[in-house]
C-alpha cells in the first residue's frame, strides 16, 4: 500500500537506512560538484580539477596537470560559481525546511513571509530609482548596492511580518501566514508601481533579476553571503529535535521541554538571514525550499535528524546541476536559472504529489 | 507531587478558573470531571504551563512550576493533550520516541528502543512500530499519543514506567471504544501503582468510578468536590453539577457503577 503510493514505508528501504541515503546523496552532490567545476566553454577534466584545487591550497598534484590558464577559469571563474550554488541551493532548502517545520506544512516555503517578495521590492527600488542617486558613483558601489537593497527588503518585510503576527510574546502561525499573504500582495504592488515606472533598460534588468541567476558569482559575493549561509549550515543540524517536536505542535514541543517561542524566533531569523541572503546575491529562485524537503522526507522520512542533512545536500546539487544547464542549454547566452527550477521544479513536484495520491499533503 | 493552590485564570475579561486548590500524590490517580466550560482543561493548562498568565501557584515535587527548567521539567512531566492533527508521515516508534527527547543523553538510542516498545506494548499497539501515523485509526492514534507520554515518563531503561514522576491527560478516551477505555485507563492505573501522580480529565463518569482514587469535579470554574469516586459519584449531587436526571446504579458492587441520564428503573443511590 505504502509502496505503491511511492514513498518509503517506515522502515522499508532506505528509510530504513537514513545514512546510506545521506551518503549516495553526498556522492551525487560530489559528482555534481566536479560536473559543474568541468563543464563549460573550456572543458576540464576531473583528474585536472583536482590537479587545480591542488595546485591552489599549495598540494601536490595529481600529474594530470591543469594548464595555467585552465587554472585560472577554475579558480576565479567556475569554482566561486559552483560554491555560490552550493551555498545557496542548501540554504535555500534548509529556509524551506525550517519554514514547513514553523508552519507545520510540507507546502510552506520562506515566500510565505515575504523573503522573496521583500527582496525584489529592495531590488526594483534600486534597480528604477537607485540610477538617479547612484549616477556618478563608481560601477563597484552600483554592484555593491543591488544585493544589499535586495537583502534589506528581504529582512524589512519579516521583520513586518513578524511584528503584525506577534502578540503577548506568542507568535501566531496562522496570524503570521495572513500577514505574509498580505505583506506579499504589498510588495506586489510596489514591484508593479515601479515597473511602470521604469524604462526598457531597467525593465530588462528587473525581469533578469526576478528570474534568478548564479552568473553574478564572484569571491567577494562569496564572502558576503557566504557568513551567513553558513550560519545556517552550522545552526540547523542543533535545531532537530526541536524541529521534530514543532511538527507536532507548540504545545507539544512545550511538554517535550522546549522553549518554544524562543525556537521559533531562532527558526524565523534563520530564515530571514539565509533565504534574504540568497535572494541577494541570486534573485528570486523557485522551488528547491520545496522540492529538497520533500525529496528527503519521501526518501527518509519526516525525521529532522536526516531531513536536515539531505535536504541540504539535495538542494546544493539541484542547484548546481540546474545552473550547469542553465549556462551550457543555450551557451554562449544563459537561462535564468529560476526559468529552469520551475520548469524542471514544477512538474517533478506534480508528479510528486500524483504519486502521494490520498496523502498528498502529508509527506 | 503536584500542589496547586488559589489557581486562578482570566482570559479575555472572563474569569475560567476561580481560586483552585488541590493536589496529587504519588501513587494516585485523580480525575477531573465536570461539564462542559467548567473549566477543566484551562486549569490542566494552567498546571503544564500552557498559559503562563494563570494565577496562583502549582508546585511539581516540592518546586514552583515557574523554577523548574524546561527540559528537567519535561523529564519529570508527560502532558498528552488532545491529539493534533498529524501531516507528517512518522512512524509509530520515531512519533513515540519523541518522547524520550527530554531524556536524550540519558541513555542509549538501543535503550530508547527498549523503552518505545514496552510503551506500545502498555497500550496494545506492540508489532505497530513502523506504521506509519497518518494511516492509524482515531482510536490508534490516541492510543499512540499515550504511548508518548508513557515513554516521557520512564525516568531510565529497566526502571518502572511513572515512578516519581507526573502524567497529565486531557480526555485520555475520547476516542476509544468500550474494551479500548478499560485496556487504556488500565495501562493509566498501572503508572499510578508504579508511583506516579496521575491527573486526568475525563468525560466518562464510569471510568472515573472504576479507576480513579479520587474525583475532583469543577464547575463554572470552581471546585465543587474532591473526594472518594463513592461519595462525590452520587446521583443527587451529579445531577445538580450537570444540571440533568442522573441514576448511579450500584448493583454491581461499590466499585462499579452505571451511571447514565437515561430514565432510573432500579438501584438508585
Amino acid at each position: 500500500m505504502a509502496a505503491r503510493a511511492g514513498r518509503a514505508a517506515p522502515g522499508a528501504g532506505l528509510r530504513a537506512r537514513p545514512r546510506l541515503a545521506i551518503g549516495l546523496a553526498s556522492a551525487l552532490l560530489v559528482a555534481t560538484l566536479f560536473l559543474g567545476l568541468g563543464i563549460g566553454a573550456v572543458a576540464i577534466g576531473p583528474l585536472s580539477v583536482v590537479d587545480a584545487m591542488a595546485h591552489a591550497l599549495g598540494l601536490p598534484g595529481t600529474g594530470a596537470a591543469a594548464t595555467p590558464i585552465e587554472r585560472s577559469i577554475l579558480i576565479s571563474v567556475r569554482l566561486p560559481r559552483v560554491l555560490l550554488g552550493l551555498l545557496a541551493g542548501a540554504a535555500l532548502a534548509l529556509t524551506g525546511v525550517l519554514m514547513q517545520a514553523f508552519f507545520r506544512n510540507p507546502l510552506a516555503d520562506p515566500a510565505l513571509i515575504g523573503v522573496s517578495a521583500g527582496g525584489a521590492l529592495g531590488a526594483v527600488c534600486m534597480i528604477v530609482l537607485g540610477a538617479a542617486v547612484f549616477e556618478g558613483l563608481s560601477q563597484a558601489v552600483s554592484v555593491f548596492a543591488l544585493p544589499l537593497a535586495a537583502f534589506l527588503g528581504s529582512l524589512g518585510a519579516c521583520a513586518v511580518v513578524f511584528v503584525l503576527a506577534r502578540q503577548d510574546g506568542v507568535v501566531n502561525v496562522t496570524t503570521m501566514l495572513l500577514c505574509g499573504i498580505a505583506v506579499n500582495a504589498m510588495a506586489g504592488a510596489g514591484i508593479g508601481l515601479l515597473s511602470f515606472m521604469a524604462d526598457d533598460a531597467q525593465l530588462r534588468d528587473l525581469t533578469f533579476w526576478s528570474l534568478g541567476s548564479l552568473g553574478a558569482a564572484s569571491w567577494w559575493q562569496l564572502q558576503a553571503v557566504g557568513p551567513a549561509l553558513l550560519a545556517l549550515l552550522i545552526a540547523a543540524p542543533f535545531l532537530v529535535m526541536g524541529l521534530n517536536a514543532l511538527l507536532l505542535g507548540d504545545a507539544e514541543a512545550l511538554h517535550l521541554g522546549y522553549r518554544v517561542e524562543r525556537l521559533k524566533l531562532v527558526v524565523l531569523l534563520l530564515t530571514c538571514v539565509g533565504a534574504g541572503a540568497v535572494v541577494a546575491m541570486c534573485g528570486v529562485i523557485g522551488f528547491i525550499g520545496l522540492i529538497a524537503p520533500h525529496m528527503s522526507r519521501l526518501i527518509v522520512g519526516p525525521d529532522h535528524r536526516y531531513v536536515v542533512p539531505l535536504a541540504a545536500i539535495l538542494g546544493a546539487a539541484l542547484l548546481t546541476g540546474a545552473d550547469i544547464v542553465a549556462r551550457t542549454a543555450v551557451a554562449p547566452a544563459e537561462l535564468p536559472i529560476g526559468v529552469l527550477t520551475a520548469v524542471i521544479g514544477g512538474p517533478v513536484f506534480l508528479w510528486l504529489l500524483r504519486q502521494g495520491k490520498g496523502s498528498a499533503f502529508h509527506a | 507531587m503536584l500542589e496547586a493552590a488559589g489557581v486562578r485564570i482570566e482570559r479575555q475579561g472572563r474569569l475560567l478558573v476561580d481560586g483552585v486548590s488541590f493536589h496529587v500524590g504519588a501513587g494516585e490517580l485523580v480525575a477531573l470531571i465536570g461539564p462542559n466550560g467548567a473549566g477543566k482543561s484551562s486549569l490542566l493548562k494552567a498546571v503544564t504551563g500552557e498559559w503562563r498568565d494563570a494565577g496562583g501557584r502549582v508546585a511539581i515535587a516540592g518546586r514552583e512550576r515557574r523554577r523548574w527548567a524546561p527540559k528537567a521539567l519535561a523529564r519529570q512531566v508527560a502532558v498528552m493533550a488532545q491529539s493534533p492533527q498529524m501531516r507528517f508521515d512518522f512512524a509509530v516508534s520515531e512519533l513515540v520516541g519523541l518522547g524520550r527527547a527530554p531524556h536524550r543523553g540519558g541513555s542509549a538510542p538501543a535503550q530508547d528502543r527498549a523503552i518505545v516498545a514496552e510503551a506500545l506494548a502498555a497500550v496494545g499497539l506492540s508489532g505497530f512500530g513502523l506504521r506509519s501515523v497518518l494511516r492509524l485509526s482515531g482510536g490508534e492514534r490516541q492510543r499512540v499519543f499515550l504511548a508518548k507520554a508513557i515513554a516521557q515518563v520512564t525516568p531510565a531503561p529497566g526502571a518502572l514506567p511513572g515512578a516519581g514522576r507526573l502524567l497529565l491527560l486531557d480526555e485520555p478516551t475520547s476516542a476509544l471504544d468500550l474494551a479500548q477505555q478499560a485496556a487504556a485507563m488500565g495501562a493509566v492505573r498501572r503508572i499510578a501503582d508504579n508511583g506516579a501522580a496521575v491527573l486526568a480529565v475525563l468525560h466518562d463518569l464510569n471510568l472515573a468510578a472504576s479507576f480513579a482514587d479520587r474525583v475532583l469535579v469543577m464547575t463554572a470554574g470552581w471546585l465543587a468536590a474532591d473526594g472518594a469516586p463513592k461519595e462525590v459519584l452520587t446521583a443527587e449531587r451529579l445531577s445538580a453539577w450537570y444540571g440533568c436526571a442522573v441514576c448511579v446504579d450500584r448493583r454491581s458492587g461499590d466499585a462499579a457503577r452505571l451511571i447514565s441520564v437515561a430514565a432510573c428503573r432500579s438501584g438508585r443511590a
